[in-house]
């Protein structure tokens, strides 16, 4: 029954998230054509304000197709379960929990590869632009890009790709059922029950940034503590060094929100659920 | 009804559902036997639909239970219960066919052959997208569905409300020829003399309780009249 | 179509009534298999469980006669349903007859008028 159930979830709704990632890869292969054929600016130039304006537009672009896919999945799972299509999916001699799953895996994976070619096209795209966006001495450059990807990955690629590709993946997880578990709370909640459900949301989020930033509050002030002399290695050590503490307790405080809001989910379904 | 509580399918113990302040079910029992045509009637805002839907799970009792074939309701039940609930439930962006095959992957007891062959009688094109149909094709549509399944249960809820003379006859015919003679089928309405003559039984709600539950024959013989005028005499304002 | 039937009678004696009626008038000539159950209980739009009831009863006449092969047929037994038409004619006669009296007519005012009603040359 859970196979058939994310196959039919699948069906459903892989339309509008490949639109999305589909026109993200489009405005990337635009931007990185003219970014690469459009002449640098000479020395004389600090900053070309309209270059500039068009990089930022589009990594804006390229930040909300994550937000898009998950606004998108949340009412899609709100109309499924909790408006009259719900009538159907709740009648179907399948358990709560199913639903949820079958719901939570299609939607993280969606998210999961909004991130992965966020990261993909966004990268390369950066290094075409900035110097094209002002003058950069050569030499600066390549600082410039050091800086970048030792910020992510440290300089040991390999060894943060192994962190980055769980964390990612986890923290898609998280993100939508956040987003699941906050609808579900909001039907509880009386007749504005989309309200609240925004209402629950806002509020989930605000506990859980609290949450995550004490979880973190140690590691990185044991960074800092060991670090705390090395200001010469700065990018090749402490940073890597932050950055992984930052993933393995990010990591686990989504582990822990995901199992908390799978949970939560499915009691509510299970035990409170009053379909209009 | 005179076979109550032997081959009982459904028992209903001490059923309470409150939303917040209002009482929509107040303390009811009742026992559904098996192979009847059974009217749950009352007007509007009477507590029908939240039986109806207390028995789908798709709302919790506030309190006493409810038992389906040995089950509460869950997915035992849902397994064996084929519910027509009074809206459409149809999503609109997906095929007559992709609501087929909802039904026959999920449920063992859709006759797959049985609707298609329905669909085919009243020319309804399985590619057509749901939301090109009519409304009460949409309805037709759904009870198809319900109805051809081997279901021990129908729930059938408010199912000739809304629809045209035509389309009436055509419900009612695929309600008495579709189902199984084992099954019960249970048939909210508060539009009784359109469907009298196929029930069995009734069931008079009002204001959370029941306030009768009779064979129709009974009613006829032992007052003269219609369970429509019976009815109207009952709820008279 | 579904059958009209009156409100204030069990719908089961009216459905035995309309077979009868069916039966007797050659919808159903004798010797012919009558629809099964389920699809008559369609066509008139009445409940199974009744029209089983109703067949019940009519088989319980010898009316129509149960074969293990082919369902259901209608007798053959000429008078019986000589008999039967007779009944019918009778309960026809006497429904008429009451109204007439509570017209305050008298029965030879009736037969007279019975006479005189065009068409009425055949005699009793």
């Amino acid at each position: 029954m859970l196979k058939k159930l994310i196959q039919h979830e699948w069906r459903e709704t892989w339309k509008i998230p490949a639109l999305v990632l589909t026109v993200s890869v489009i405005l990337s292969v635009i931007c990185a054509i003219y970014f690469y054929f459009t002449p640098a600016p000479t020395p004389d130039v600090e900053v070309n304000v309209g270059k500039m304006s068009f990089f930022i537009l589009y990594a804006f672009a390229i930040a909300i197709t994550s937000l898009l896919i998950t606004i998108y999945l949340g009412i899609r799972f709100y109309k499924n379960l909790y408006t009259d299509e719900g009538y159907l999916m709740h009648t179907l001699p399948v358990r709560p929990w199913a639903l949820v799953l079958s719901k939570t895996l299609i939607s993280s994976l969606w998210i999961y590869l909004a991130g992965i070619l966020a990261l993909v096209t966004v990268f390369p795209v950066t290094f075409l632009a900035l110097p094209k966006m002002a003058y950069i001495e050569p030499a600066d450059l390549d600082e410039l890009i050091r800086m970048m990807t030792s910020t992510l990955f440290g300089g040991r690629q390999l060894q943060m790709l192994f962190f980055f590709i769980p964390y990612s993946f986890a923290s898609a997880v998280s993100s939508i059922l956040l987003v699941y578990a906050a609808i579900s709370l909001g039907q509880l909640l009386g007749r504005h029950k989309v309200l609240s459900s925004i209402v629950c949301y806002l509020g989930l989020n605000a506990l859980l940034s609290t949450l995550s930033s004490i979880f973190l509050v140690p590691g990185i002030t044991g960074v800092v503590i060991t670090h705390a002399d090395d200001t010469e290695n700065f990018y090749e050590l402490v940073m890597p060094s932050l950055m992984k503490t930052t993933y393995i307790s990010s990591f686990f405080v989504s582990l822990l929100l995901t199992a908390v809001c799978f949970f939560l989910c499915n009691y509510l379904l299970q035990k409170c659920l009053n379909l209009d | 009804m005179n076979e109550m509580n032997t081959d009982s399918l459904v028992s209903i113990r001490n059923l309470t559902k409150k939303f917040r302040k209002k009482t929509a079910l107040d303390n009811i029992s009742l026992d559904l036997p098996k192979g009847r045509i059974i009217g749950l009637l009352g007007p509007n805002g009477s507590g029908k639909t939240t039986l109806i839907k207390l028995m789908n799970g798709l709302l919790v009792p506030t309190r006493g239970q409810i038992v389906i074939a040995g089950n509460f309701p869950g997915v035992e039940t849902k397994a064996c219960v084929s519910y027509l609930p009074e809206r459409s439930y149809l999503p609109d962006n997906i095929r007559v066919s992709q609501l087929l095959s909802y039904f026959t992957d999920f449920y063992e007891d859709f006759d797959r052959q049985k609707a298609l062959s329905m669909l085919d009688s009243l020319k309804i094109s399985i590619d057509s997208p749901l939301k090109t149909l009519s409304k009460g094709t949409k309805e037709k549509v759904q009870l198809i569905m319900v109805m051809s399944r081997r279901a021990s249960l129908y729930i059938l809820d408010e199912p000739i409300a809304g629809v045209d003379p035509a389309a009436r006859d055509y419900i009612l015919k695929t309600i008495i020829q579709d189902y199984n003679e084992e099954a019960t089928i249970l048939l909210s309405t508060h539009l009784i003399a359109d469907i009298e003559t196929i029930l069995d039984d009734v069931i008079f709600i009002r204001d959370g309780h029941v306030t009768l539950t009779s064979s129709v024959e009974d009613i006829r013989t032992n007052y003269n009249k219609s369970v429509d005028a019976y009815f109207r005499e009952v709820f008279a304002c | 179509m579904p059958w009209s039937l009156a409100s204030d009678r069990p719908i089961y004696a009216q459905l035995v009534e309309r077979i009868k009626t069916d039966i007797i008038s050659g919808v159903y000539p004798p010797g012919q298999r009558l629809p099964s159950v389920r699809e008559l209980a369609a066509q008139a739009s009445v409940n199974p469980n009744t029209m089983q009831k109703a067949f019940a009863e009519l088989e319980r006449t010898g009316l129509i006669i149960t074969m293990r092969t082919s369902g259901r047929i209608v007798t053959e037994d000429i008078d019986m349903l000589n008999h039967t038409k007779k009944e019918l004619a009778q309960e026809q006669i006497a429904l008429f007859l009451a109204q007439m009296y509570k017209l305050g007519y008298q029965k030879s005012e009736i037969i007279a008028l019975l006479n005189n009603q065009e068409g009425g040359e055949k005699h009793e």
